[in-house]
C-alpha cells in the first residue's frame, strides 16, 4: 500500500498519519481520502500545537523546541510545519537559518553567522542519540527565504 | 533464540496472516493492514520485546489486532509528519 504523501523539499516529504498514542498510523492512498481535506485538517491540527523555540544553553545560539504537552514531543521534527514556530524562527533567528531533523523527536535550528560551528554542534548532539529507533534524516539543511537546500551530510545515520 | 531468528519468526508469522504485509525497513518493521488501509512502523527492538516471552507470534498478533481495531479515523488526531521520501516509498 502506498502511503499518502506530498513532496516537501529536497529529500523530504509530508506523510499524513493518525496519532494512536502508542504509534502513528499512516494513511494510504487506498483510503479514498480527499487529499486537500486531509492537508487542511492536518495543518489545523499541527498548528494547534504551541511550540516554544529556545536555545539549548544560555551561551549557545543553537535552538531546539519545547512543547507544552509532553506527548507532543514526538512530533518535534514535524513542528517545522507549525506556523507559530515559523514566526518564532523569523523573529529570533531571521529568514536564513540552518536546521537538521535527525530523529522524529529532535529538531535543531541555528543562524548562519558561524556555519562550521553550528554544523559541528548539530553533528555532536545528533551523535549522542545515534541508537534512536526514530531516525529521520542525516542531512543539514539551509533555508533562505523559504527555499531549502542540503548543505552538509552528518554521516551518522 | 537469537535476534535474527526471532525477527524471522515474527515476519514469517505476519506474512501468513492475509490482512498484513510486512517489510523490514532500516531498523523498523513496516506493517500494512489491508483491512484498515493504514501502515505503521514498529522499531525492531520493540517487536522483539513483544515476542520474547513465547516461541510463537500470537501475543504479537494480538497486539497488532488491538492496534488496528479502531478503524474509524479520528480527524482531530491526523498530523502531517515530515519523513524521508525514500523511507515512505515502496
Amino acid at each position: 500500500m502506498n502511503i499518502l504523501s506530498v513532496p516537501l523539499f529536497c529529500d523530504l516529504s509530508i506523510a499524513y498519519a493518525e496519532d494512536r498514542e502508542t504509534t502513528y498510523h499512516y494513511l494510504t492512498m487506498d483510503y479514498g481520502i480527499d487529499v486537500e481535506k486531509i492537508e487542511k485538517i492536518s495543518s489545523n491540527n499541527i498548528n494547534s500545537v504551541l511550540p516554544i523555540l529556545r536555545t539549548i544553553d544560555d551561551d549557545i545560539p543553537l535552538f531546539t523546541i519545547d512543547t507544552l504537552a509532553a506527548e507532543q514531543s514526538d512530533l518535534e521534527a514535524s513542528l517545522l510545519l507549525n506556523s507559530a514556530l515559523k514566526k518564532q524562527i523569523k523573529a529570533k533567528i531571521g529568514s536564513q537559518y540552518l536546521f537538521c531533523l535527525p530523529f522524529d523527536n529532535l529538531l535543531l535550528i541555528s543562524g548562519v553567522d558561524k556555519v562550521e560551528l553550528y554544523v559541528s554542534m548539530m553533528s555532536a548532539i545528533t551523535s549522542q542519540f545515534i541508537n534512536s529507533a526514530y531516525k529521520l534524516s542525516d542531512n543539514i539543511y539551509f533555508s533562505i527565504n523559504s527555499s531549502v537546500k542540503i548543505i552538509e551530510r552528518m554521516n551518522l545515520i | 533464540m537469537d535476534k535474527k531468528s526471532a525477527l524471522d519468526r515474527i515476519i514469517s508469522a505476519l506474512s501468513k496472516q492475509k490482512q498484513y504485509t510486512v517489510q523490514l525497513k532500516n531498523d523498523q518493521l513496516e506493517i500494512a493492514s489491508a483491512n484498515y488501509r493504514t501502515v505503521f512502523y514498529i522499531p525492531v527492538n520493540q517487536a522483539l520485546e513483544s515476542f520474547k516471552n513465547g516461541n510463537n507470534a500470537d501475543d504479537f498478533l494480538l497486539m497488532l489486532e488491538d492496534n488496528f481495531s479502531t478503524s474509524e479515523i479520528d480527524n482531530s488526531r491526523i498530523y502531517p509528519l515530515i519523513k524521508k521520501t525514500a523511507s515512505i516509498k515502496n
